[in-house]
This record gives C-alpha cells, structure tokens and sequence, in this order.
C-alpha cells in the first residue's frame, strides 16, 4: 500500500514568491520623472506610463480585459508577453529568458509578495481594479529592483481615487468588490477590497471529504497632512486552503496510544494551506522640481503548511527609503535604501514522515533562523544627448542567514536611442544576485543558511521598438542572459513540477545561459479590432558537474496571437492561441548491460490551446456600467504531454529481443471555464 | 515554530480585518518500519562440522535472491498502513549477505500485524542490489524464471583407515518461481507483524536462512543433513557438483534417515520437491525463531 500524495505535491507546486522591494508613486505628473529602462507596461489605468517606457509594451486595463483567458487579471496578461516560457499550460509559472520560475519577483505597490495567485488555476490574491499598470521587467532592470536573477512582475497600485466609486464581480466559483471613497473633503481617502471563494461550500454540497477555499483582501487608507505630504497604509493579504478529512478508528492504533477514547473520530488533514499578510505604512512627500520621497515601514507574515505536517512561517519586517529628484531637466537622480528582516519559523518534515533523503534535505529548508537583507542602490537617467536616454545604475546587497553572509554589487546599464520619433534602440544590462531559491516558491518556505551561495546573472539585451501606422506597436529584441549558481530543480533534471518537493537536485546548483530573439507586435485593444502577437525563439542550457545539456524546460518556440473585435450593441468577441514547443526528452541509461530501455522522441509535441472570451456591456447612467462575460481558458479541451514513460526489456540469451516502446504522459485537459457578471462605477 | 511572533502576526492580521489564519494540521505524527534484509550467521559464516549429523561442513559462496516488493497493513483495512514516499527499492536483485534496506516511511499510527515479502524472477525493470551482478539477474531470468540461487561447497570429512581425507561437493541450487514459495506471508517473532508508533521506526531484521534448505524434516529446528546431496550427485553424474536437476531425479523414498517428507507427508517426491519446500521457511523475521512462511506453490496465496 502507498499512499499518493501528487495532490498535495502538485499544490505545493502550485505557489510562487520571490523577495522584492521598490516602490513608486502610481502615477507621475507628466514629464516629472525621466523615463525608466526598457520595460513592458502591461497594464495601465489613466495616462501612459512615464515617457520613455516602450509605449508599444503598453495596455490600458479595459484592454487587458479584453485579453482571452486572462479573466482580466493584469497578471495573467504578463504570460501573453515575449520572452515567457510557461512550464505548463494554464499555471502561472514560467521561465523569464531561460531564468526558473523562482528566479522571478514579485512586487505590489513596492512591496514583495510571495505569490500573485491563488491556489491552482485561482485568480489574482489583488482585485484588477486596484492595479494601476503592471511592468514586466524581464533582464536589465533598474537599480531599485533586486534579489532575484530572473525576471521581476512589478504592479502598482490605484492612486487613491478622488470620487466614490466601486467594481464588483459575480462568477461560478467566487465573488469580489471594491470600494473606494473619498472623506475629509478629499484629504482622506478609504478603500476595500476583498474577494471570497464559495468552493468550499460547493464541495461540501457534493459532499466531498476534500476542502478547498481561497480569499483575498485589500485595504488602504491616505491622508494629506499638506500639499506636499501624505501618509498611507496599504494592508492586503491572501488565504488558500485546501484540505481532506480523514476518519481515525482508535481500534486500529496500537493499545494505549490513543487519548481520545475508542469512537471513531474525524480529523482535518491538510494538503496545501498558505497566507500572506502585508501592512505598509508609507510617508511621501514631494521634493522641489518634481523629486519625492518615500519612507515606508513593512510588516508582513507568510505561513505555509503541506503535506506530512510541514509548515513554514515568515514574520517579515522591513523599512525603506526612496528618493527621487530631478536635477536638470537632463540628469534625474533615483536612490534608496532599505533592510529586510525575515524571522522564519519552520516545522520540517518529521524524523520518519517521507524518505529519509527527502526528510534531510528539507531539514535545510524548514529551519527556524532570523535571515536579513540590506542593501542600498542609485542610477541617474541622463538625457545629456539629443534622442538618447542613458540608465546607469548599480546596487549593493548584504545577505545573511544562520552563519553564513554573503555581499553583491550589481551594476545595471540601460540606454534607449530614438533613430527617428518612431524608432527606438534599446540596451539593457546588469548583474542581478539572488540567495539560494527553490524552483517553486513558497510563502514562508526558503532555503537557509545561503546553502551553495547566491544565485547571480549576467543579463544583457538590444532590440528596437517603432510605432507603426494604425495604432501598431512592435517590437523586435535579442538577449543573452548567464547564470551561475543557479537553483533550478526544474531545469537540471528531468522531474515534473509536481515531483520537485521530492527532487534531490533540489539544492543543487548549476550554471546555465540563455539566448534567443524575442519579437511583439500590437494593435491596441481598445481599437474596434486589436490584437497582440508575442513569438520568442530561445535556447536554455545547463551545466551541471561539468556535463552541459539543454535545459529541461527548453522550449524553443512561444507564440502567443489574440485579437478583440467590437461586434457593436456592446458585444465584444475574442480569442487567443497559445502555442509552444515540447520539452526535451532523453533515453534514460541502461542500468546494466542486458537493459534495454525505450527510446523517447527527441521532444514532446508541441501545445496549442485557444482561449475565448465574449462580453455583453451595458452602460448605466454616466460612469456606471455592467457587463456579462463568457470565458474560457482552453476551449480547445487541449492535452498537453508532459513526457513519456518508456518500457524497458531484458535482453536474455534464450530469448527474441524486443524494442520496448513509449507512452505519452499526458496531462488535462487543463481548462478552465468561467461565467460572471461584472459592474461597477 | 516560534508561536509568540505568529500570534502577533495573527493579531495583527485580525486587526486589519484579514480572513482567518489558515488552521492547524490535525493530521497525525508518523513513523516508520523499517526492515533490513540479511544473511543468517550460517548462511554468512557457514554451516560447521559440528552443526551437522554427519560433520559436514558447508560454506555458502553465492546468495541470490529476486526480490520483487514488501506489503504491510491489516487484511481488510487496506487504509490502514500506507505509507508515505517512495518507500523502498522494490524489485531489486541481491545478496543477502551484503544486505538490502527497505524503509517505509510517513505511516499512521497502527498495528500492522499482516507483513508480506514478495520474491520474484527479475524483470526489465529489475535493479541490482550490493553484492550482484548482471549476470547474476540474466540467470535467474533465463530458462525457467527463478527467484533464487543459492551455491555452497560442503566438505565431508571422510574417515578411512589411511586417516581422514576430505571430499567436496558444489552444490548449485536455483529456484524457479513456478516450483518454489514467492510469497511470504504471516511474518511473526513474538508478536505477529509490526507497529507503527509516532515518530519512532522500527527497525526489523529479516534473515534469509539458507541452512535451513539442509533441514532434514520440513521445520526449522530439525537436523541439519548435507549427505542426501551427496547421494544425489552419486546418482546422478558423479561429477561433484550437484544441481537442482539432479535433486530432483533423486527420490526421498531413496533416503533412509531423517525425516525427509513433503508437507503432505508423504515421501512420493524428489530431494528437490524436499529442497523447494523447505525454502517456504528460509525466511527469519525479527529474530532466528521468528519466521515468515512462504506459500506452497502454485496455491495461489498471497503474501
């Protein structure tokens, strides 16, 4: 008998963090702050990001709206852009220019956040309305980012609104609404947000044994104390929980072991339960010429629990301070320092309660510690040259963990050229240095002691961007990113996600690169017909022990194409196909010369899903609207092969020789239908 | 897990009108079972002059066995002693003598008093264990599949008047899986299975007792007696090694001594029906008198 936990295995896949800090206002009066290195603004509200940001990288949120299978989640529309590569169809990980998911970061309104969705297929853990635009920096990025080697997701939030107005969402399997109002004759402002899941609740209707449950909350409260300050509190926080009851008859237990008496009793038996908590209390203040500042107190907590009793807890507390000011209308300078301070608790596995090998290695992650970060950065965007725009920067980190201390400078260099008003060239590099991560992160659950060392990469891009007639945008890029120290589970060995808690590659480290052209164009979704079509064509390698190899979530060909048509009368249609290349596969090794084991194709098929989406909008009256909406992730009911099992045959003296043969493992349909009724003012 | 900061977090968290922290696991503490596959002192030391009626001494050169996985629960409850992970290295071939560990891991608290051993011919799937080579996997599946090798030389101190002079024999058993106990089931010492207690392991000793296949009355405590191999060999091809083949042309009704019966009690068999028999109780659990019994080939009883 054997128990089999892949359902907890694959939740425990199923969450992403990374450390982040940097904050900056939601919005900028035009022309107040030079523009940023090359980014992909996903998601904007209001005006366009601050001049100097790819405009063709650009969305409004009613755009991202519009986007086939995102549900109109900023988060998801990121997976839509170049240079993501997802490691499975539908779940919100990927690898950001050949660099593992848990290389990649995440920020909300500068403040780091474990994850950006709920459990599974779950939406956003921060309601859409409150996301004012949402950057996808994907190598080269500022000085202010920092501690991670893979890409960041940056969201900033709504500045606080200066009417009353609220959104509200009603679908099969949850609901959620926003509030915000102004008080104090605009001084002051409040808003709430949260959304609840009734999963549970339908479970329990169809009786299972199994719980499932996800909730989210959003809070913040401003107020001016002048014209030139304002201080504001920023809580959120997500919850999921998924566990199974389990009927316990004392009869069974060995005599005596059982306090609770000899009835039967039930318990609660939890697969996969994480929260995260964040308060930021910030003070800004406007500086002369434009300049602000920012002081900003974070207290946070994350907890985790899996299988087999194992729970991880971070209580995290955390100060920073930013600043930024013009000093000529041609040199802006950006600094800021901050300290980060991680009291992780940790329940590991019990002395017997996995493998002996999978119970010590997760002994090096489960361990209760006080881990701290602290570091300080500064570029300058200087525009001293007519149509350039150059980005120095660099960053100094400090990390420590149990015993073990370790120190990076990451210089970052950007620089855009406009060729013409139309055509831009740009440059990004930079050194990005993260500690020791698990492929998949958890809330609460890191890798102590600074084992192996830091992660760090050396990240360099080019590319060009033009706007083109018509309302296209595009743009085309090469980059080359190296990576050494690397914790990639994924990558190095041939596991599937839900198997990487079991790895033993789980704390190795290795080297890698990854290269490739990565290539966009759109019409923006707000046009009667929009679209976006996003292709990379990549290459990612691993070095492991001397022994070089391609990367095992390779996939050489991403091609992302929706398009959005207004059909009129309110009704929008749309869809979205998403394609990807197989992984690589590799015979495994005969373990004795009589062993013949089947041969795998060099690849696994290609994925292409479709995704689709209509809306029927009504207005009401001057600002309100509602709408209904039909989507579906996967209408295609697509399979996606995640390998192949091989057979393997004897080869025996007395005895014909067969070839053993191969069998596809297949995941899915992984698809996800979605009916709800939006509005709001 | 320090408790006071996450209350503060908690409290902090109610404070701000969060969603509830996530609750506590109910789930039970484990532990583990954790049998460890060995030779017996004999089968590792050999069987000395002493040990047998007739002064025979055997030393075992080659132990062989095709092991294919181990089951524990209780006959109908089959939710009872699952276990977590992989548990153990299943279908493997190896040495008893060099030792085999099968861990089971992350099982609830409970009696699992139904410990089964499944041995089988390796398979394309077969691993090898410490001590064994691939060769030694290729001759257990080749020909008639088998589960077992078991070789020794027994030397027999030859009285005479012209003194004493020793007389060897290569013994080379191999059991094929069609004739001879796969399954072993039952296992007991003092207590009959094992239990599992939270955070503890149990640590279980199973021997394979190859002297026990020179038994002569299907028990684990009859005489040792290595001469009807001897006859055998004597009947057959003279050569001084004798095979399963040549037991098996040797019948009891031809020994004189001991108690040579099959289990049904009678004699109308082969020595190598005998040996094949006597390997159901060549399994020691726990101690040298506990014991796991093979079944009886062929019965279709489960381990």
């Amino acid at each position: 008998m054997r128990t089999t936990p892949a359902c907890a295995r694959l939740a425990i896949a199923l969450l992403l963090s990374s450390p982040a800090v940097r904050a900056q206002p939601a919005t900028e009066p035009a022309g107040a702050e030079p523009p940023p290195p090359p980014v992909e603004d996903v998601v904007i509200r209001g005006e366009r990001s601050a001049a100097g940001a790819a405009p063709s990288d650009s969305l409004a949120r009613t755009e991202v709206r519009q986007l086939p299978g995102a549900f109109g989640d900023p988060f998801r529309a990121v997976e839509a852009m170049p240079g993501m590569t997802p490691v499975l169809t539908g779940l919100p990980y990927f690898y950001v220019r050949g660099a593992p998911p848990g290389n990649v970061g995440y920020v909300f309104d500068g403040v780091r956040v474990p994850y950006l969705f709920h459990f599974a297929l779950g939406p956003a853990v921060v309601h859409p309305a409150l996301i004012a635009k949402t950057d996808l920096y994907r190598g080269g990025y500022p000085a202010a980012l920092g501690r991670w080697a893979g890409g960041v997701v940056e969201a900033t939030a709504m500045p606080p609104a200066e009417r009353l107005h609220g959104e509200a969402q009603l679908r099969v399997f949850d609901a959620g609404a926003l509030v915000e109002a102004p008080f104090a004759e605009g001084r002051g402002s409040a808003l709430a947000a949260a959304r609840y899941s009734y999963t549970a609740a339908l479970f329990s209707l169809l009786s299972s044994d199994v719980t499932l449950d996800y909730r989210d909350y959003q809070m913040r409260v401003a107020w001016s104390l002048s014209d030139r300050d304002t201080i504001s509190l920023l809580g959120f926080g997500a919850y999921d929980f998924a566990s199974q009851r389990q009927t316990i008859d004392p009869s069974t237990r060995p005599v005596g072991l059982d306090p609770r008496g000899t009835s039967p009793y039930t318990v609660d038996r939890v697969l996969f339960a994480s929260e995260f908590h964040r308060a930021d209390l910030r003070w800004d203040r406007t500086l002369p010429r434009g300049g602000r500042l920012r002081a900003a107190a974070t207290f946070g907590f994350d907890r985790t629990r899996v299988e087999a009793r194992r729970a991880g807890s971070d209580v995290m507390t955390a100060a920073r301070l930013e600043i930024v000011q013009p000093l000529s209308p041609e040199v802006t300078v950006r600094g800021g320092a901050d300290v980060v301070l991680d009291h992780y608790g940790g329940d590991a596995l019990g002395p017997f309660a996995d493998d002996d090998d999978v119970v010590r290695r997760q002994r090096a992650i489960f361990v209760d510690r006080l881990d701290f970060a602290t570091g300080a950065r500064v570029d300058a965007v200087l525009a001293l040259l007519p149509r350039t725009e150059v980005v120095p920067g660099i960053r100094f980190d400090v990390y420590g963990s149990q015993d073990a201390r370790a120190f990076a400078v990451d210089p970052r260099l950007a620089a855009r050229f406009s060729v013409t008003d139309r055509v831009r060239i740009v440059h990004a590099y930079g050194l990005a240095s993260q500690p020791p991560s698990l492929p998949i992160t958890l809330p609460g659950i890191t890798i102590a002691g600074l084992r192996g060392g830091l992660q760090r990469a050396v990240q360099t891009s080019a590319g060009v961007e033009a706007d083109l007639p018509e309302d296209f945008t595009a743009s085309v890029g090469v980059f080359h990113n190296a990576f050494y120290g690397l914790n990639d589970a994924l990558g190095n060995a041939r596991i599937e996600i839900i198997d990487v808690e079991r790895s033993d590659s789980l704390l190795d480290k290795s080297r890698g690169s990854a290269y490739g052209l990565e290539f966009g164009i759109r019409r923006k979704l707000t046009r009667r017909v929009a679209g976006i079509l996003s292709y990379t064509l990549s290459r990612s390698m691993r070095t492991v022990g001397g022994r070089r190899f391609v990367s095992s979530y390779d996939r050489p060909h991403v091609l992302n194409a929706a398009v959005s048509v207004d059909l009129g009368r309110g009704w929008r249609a749309g869809a979205r196909y998403v394609g990807y290349s197989g992984i690589p596969m590799s015979p495994a090794t005969p373990a004795f010369p009589e062993q013949i084991v089947g041969v795998p194709p060099e690849r696994t098929p290609a994925f292409h899903r479709l995704d689709a989406r209509l809306e029927k909008r009504w207005r009401i009256g001057e600002t309100g609207w509602i709408a209904v909406v039909l989507e579906g992730l996967n209408t295609t009911l697509s399979r996606e092969v995640t390998g192949y099992e091989c057979g393997t045959e004897l080869r025996l003296p007395d005895r014909p020789v067969t070839t053993p043969t191969c069998t596809e493992r297949v995941i899915g349909p992984v698809s996800v239908p979605s009916l709800g009724v939006e509005g709001g003012s | 897990m320090k408790t006071r900061s996450m209350r503060a977090a908690c409290f902090f968290v109610s404070l701000v009108g969060a969603p509830a922290c996530v609750p506590p696991d109910e789930a039970e503490e484990t532990g583990s079972i954790e049998f460890t596959f060995e030779a017996s002192a004999r089968t590792r030391e050999g069987i000395s002059f002493d040990d047998t009626e007739e002064r025979i001494a055997v030393d075992f050169e080659r132990v062989v066995l095709g092991f294919k996985t181990m089951t524990i629960g209780k006959i109908g409850e089959p939710d009872l002693c699952a276990y977590r992970g992989r548990g153990a290295a299943s279908d493997v071939v190896f040495d008893p003598r060099k030792g085999l560990v099968q861990s089971f891991n992350g099982i609830q608290p409970a009696d699992c008093p139904d410990v089964g051993i499944i041995f089988g011919p390796p398979g394309a799937r077969t691993t090898l264990g410490e001590g064994v080579s691939s060769s030694d996997l290729v001759e257990l599946a080749t020909g008639r599949p088998a589960h077992a090798i078991v070789e020794a030389t027994a030397t027999w101190m030859l009285q005479s008047s012209a003194g004493t002079r020793p007389r060897t024999l290569a013994i080379k058993l191999r059991f094929d899986s069609e004739r001879t106990a796969t399954r072993f089931a039952g296992c007991r010492a003092a207590a009959r299975g094992v239990r599992v207690l939270p955070n503890a392991r149990d640590a279980v000793t199973v021997r394979f007792a190859a002297e026990n296949l020179f038994r002569d009355a299907i028990s684990t405590s009859a005489d040792l007696r290595v001469r009807p191999f001897f006859e055998a060999d004597e009947s057959g091809d003279r050569d001084g090694v004798v095979t399963m083949a040549e037991l098996d042309d040797y019948p009891l009704s031809r020994i004189f001594y001991g108690f040579y019966q099959l289990p049904d009690g009678t004699r109308r068999g082969s020595l190598g029906d005998f040996v094949r028999a006597l390997f159901r109780f060549t399994i020691q659990f726990r101690t040298e008198e506990g014991i796991c019994v093979g079944n009886e080939p062929g019965s279709g009883e489960e381990g």
